[in-house]
């Protein structure tokens, strides 16, 4: 009983904390955008730092409680980007001339509303895009999130705003001349795997919906 | 005089379809806003809508069964008069279908069902509630009477539930709005006591409570696939508004106070289109419909469970609907502040409308079917409700839904029924035609999320949702998503918006100007770019105007800028 208690808690546990999202409201932003306009032409990048602490917070500008980072480093590279949306759930990008950025960490923005669900995956050499559609990359998903042998790579990565709004990950820069990366909403896989198991539990559901008026002719 | 009450009965909806053998189509309001399928499930059938600055799926069944079909016919090739007919039938004529099914099945008498059908879904109220086009949240008034006739017809079947449960998974779609959800469960559950003493001539409080509790399980149960995932999404939805917003909300609702009790006796309380608004205001209509009402109240049993129960779930809502409007409105009030999660009831009058309509058509359906004709035939009665229902029909035809607006002593009219305009078309086409990663920013920046859109030199205009900026692929930014995101106002004016690092910010590839956008809640301003050199012309359609951005970021880049001290990251 206490095993069975302890099965659903974990079950609604797991599914809730996949599940929590939201979408990050933009404080103060036209305060933030003076700010960078003034200093800067071209792109501009703002982390917000108050979810995460590996800023040092004597550095950041202080505003209302939101704290914005401003620094100096400008990087300087030639890299060619190519992107494609594959669904809106489903991004992918490839990067080539990578030899030429010479920084530790590679910064990849998405300009898409801020949520920690949006995840970056690497994926292999030899892995073609054009074939790729939603049943082969929810099995390659789910293959690499249980570690099984999968075209996609678990890829280390801190994602953070920026922009004051949209999604910036950064990743180990390896060297490796020509990469290539998909950006994931992985909540949407938790939800798959939520229908599924109701798809496989349907028959129950009819069973026991007949059930309920057994006594009926 | 059968073959009369059923040509009238079914005017109002041979009517609403009439102005669709010529060239015009159905397209306006908050709810029918594409002419293309593909776009529509290019944006919203997934977990992460890309309109505007994007945002998570918080409620699951925003894309129902008719979506699903508008969308395979499409891809059959079927024009798009096909689906807005079917579009059509479903939202207009499945009411009436599905409240004749339940009547039926209650009284078995054909031409009274037909003529109360006819009243529960061509009402001043009912076309009113219809008029937004919203297939997904106005189809709560087919799927009440729906799912009842299920329940009543099936009620001694063991299949009951199952059916039950498969016919609420089928129109999951009409759940979409969570308060129109809530209205329709408890008008469902509530009918279950009254549906009891029907069969057993008794009420016994247990096996109505059995009842209920089945009922409400089931529901559950077949609908767990989107409840569960929108409970988890609680906190995003939530975000979406707050309590106090929805507070002032209701209050704003308060225009309607003046003769409300009135305009619900007329069943008008709830009418927002210049048209419908004096649909009631003839002396004939009026003279047949209070004649009727009187003679109602006067002959009314009111000794009988029955009609007492259907007497009560009006009053009660009414008393819902009348929301935090004196002299009850202080229990509304405490319920909006205190009861967790009540304040998304923030809009009492539209959604208290449904039960209220509903059961006021069940309580005319009993008294026509159990009164006794020794002073006047129920014929006559029956046909002075197809007076008041149909007559307005009749005068309106195909200005049925129309508004009239005053901008600067140009009167514009809004119809539901339109001709589009080629260059809008071709617009449409050529943004669909090219692959477009980057986002459109939308000129000029209306002040609301609906715009006005001339079509024509007779200053015909639609009215809604873009239906330019929704029947493409493409993202666009329209102002009320800045809104929206809580930026402030000033950084999207004049010189503001175009400011370069803007653009990058938020990915802006493209903007289209379009100059037959009217003036209706009011602009952020006029921006002509011809010139600027920031900007290329790309295409031009009548007076839409499509500019790529020159030094535009695509919606994935990697800064070429200024990024925060990477080392510290570490």
């Amino acid at each position: 009983m206490l095993l069975k208690n302890n099965f659903f808690y974990y079950l609604i546990i797991f599914f809730f904390n996949l599940n929590v999202s939201y979408a990050e409201y933009i404080k103060n932003f036209d305060k933030v955008y003076e700010i960078f306009k003034k200093d800067l032409t071209d792109d501009v990048l703002i982390l917000l730092n108050s979810k995460h602490k590996n800023f040092n917070e004597e550095q950041g500008i202080l505003i209302n409680n939101q704290l914005y980072k401003k620094g100096s480093d400008f990087i300087y590279h030639d890299l060619k980007i190519n992107e494609k949306k594959i669904f809106n759930t489903l991004y992918y990008l490839d990067v080539s001339n990578l030899n030429s950025f010479d920084h530790d960490y590679l910064p990849i923005n998405f300009s898409e509303s801020y949520n920690p669900h949006w995840s970056l995956i690497e994926l292999n050499d030899n892995f073609d895009i054009n074939n790729l559609n939603l049943i082969r990359h929810f099995i390659n998903y789910f293959k690499m999130k249980f570690r099984m042998n999968s075209e996609y790579i678990y890829l280390p990565n801190q994602s953070y705003i920026s922009n004051n709004f949209s999604n910036i990950f950064l990743i180990n820069n390896t060297g490796i001349n020509e990469r290539s990366f998909l950006i994931y909403y992985k909540k949407g896989f938790v939800i798959q795997i939520f229908w599924i198991c109701l798809i496989l539990l349907s028959p129950l559901i009819i069973y026991f919906s007949i059930y309920l008026n057994k006594t009926k002719k | 005089m059968k073959i009369l009450l059923s040509i009238f009965s079914l005017l109002p909806a041979l009517i609403l379809f009439i102005p669709l053998l010529s060239n015009n189509i159905l397209l306006g309001g908050e709810g029918l806003f594409t002419i293309n399928y593909s776009a529509f499930f290019n944006k919203f059938f997934s977990f992460w809508f890309t309109d505007g600055f994007g945002h998570p799926n918080v409620l699951f069944n925003f894309i129902g069964v008719p979506h699903i079909i508008f969308l395979i016919l499409e891809k059959l090739n079927f024009s798009y008069k096909v689906i807005n007919s079917i579009y059509v039938f479903i939202l207009f004529l499945l009411p009436f279908i599905s409240f004749f099914l339940l009547s039926y099945q209650l009284t078995k008498k054909k031409i009274t069902s037909l003529v109360v059908s006819s009243l529960y879904c061509f009402n001043t109220l009912s076309i009113s509630y219809l008029a937004s086009l919203n297939i997904t949240n106005s189809s709560s008034l087919s799927t009440l009477p729906l799912l009842l006739f299920i329940y009543v017809k099936y009620y001694n079947s063991k299949y009951l539930y199952l059916l039950f449960g498969f016919f609420t998974l089928l129109f999951s779609y009409s759940f979409y709005n969570p308060p129109t959800f809530i209205a329709i469960f408890f008008s469902i559950i509530l009918f279950i006591p009254f549906n009891f003493y029907l069969i057993n001539k008794k009420m016994i409080f247990i096996d109505i409570f059995k009842d209920i509790t089945k009922l409400t399980f089931i529901i559950f149960l077949f609908n767990i696939w989107w409840i569960f995932p929108t409970i988890l999404s609680l906190n995003e939805a939530s975000a979406l508004m707050s309590s106090d917003f929805a507070i002032s909300w209701e209050a704003s609702t308060h225009k309607y106070k003046n003769q409300l009790l009135l305009n619900i006796l007329f069943l008008d309380h709830f009418k927002y289109l210049s048209s419908i608004s004096i649909f009631n205001n003839f002396l004939l209509i009026k003279f047949f419909y209070l004649f009727f009402l009187f003679f109602l109240i006067k002959n009314l049993n009111y000794k009988s469970i029955k009609f007492i129960y259907l007497i009560f779930m009006i009053l009660l809502s009414i008393f819902f609907m009348k929301g935090t409007m004196p002299p009850f409105g202080i229990i509304y009030d405490a319920l909006l502040k205190y009861i967790p999660f009540f304040w998304v009831m923030k809009s009492p009058i539209e959604k208290f409308s449904i039960p209220f309509i509903f059961y006021f058509s069940l309580l005319i359906l009993f008294f026509i079917n159990e009164r006794k004709e020794h002073i006047l035939n129920n014929k006559i009665l029956l046909l002075f409700i197809c007076i008041f229902i149909s007559l307005p029909y009749i005068i309106f035809k195909d200005n049925l839904f129309l508004n009239s607006f005053n901008q600067k002593d140009i009167t514009f009219n809004s119809k539901r029924y339109l001709s589009l305009n080629n260059s809008h078309i071709s617009m449409i086409d050529f943004i669909n035609s090219r692959e477009i990663n980057g986002r459109i920013l939308i000129l000029p920046q209306n002040l609301n999320y609906q715009s006005m859109i001339k079509l024509d030199e007779k200053n015909n205009v639609f009215t809604g949702l873009s239906f330019i900026s929704e029947s493409t692929n493409a993202t666009f930014l329209r102002l009320d998503h800045q809104i929206y995101k809580g930026f402030s106002k000033n950084v999207f004016e004049s010189d503001n918006i175009l400011d370069q690092t803007f653009f990058n910010m938020f990915a802006i590839e493209y903007v289209l100007v379009n100059m037959d956008t009217v003036n209706w809640f009011g602009f952020v301003d006029y921006i002509n770019l011809e010139g600027l050199n920031n900007f290329q012309e790309v295409y031009s359609a009548g007076n839409l105007t499509l500019f790529k951005v020159n030094k535009s970021n695509s919606r994935i880049s990697i800064p070429n800028g200024h990024v925060i001290n990477l080392n510290n990251v570490k």
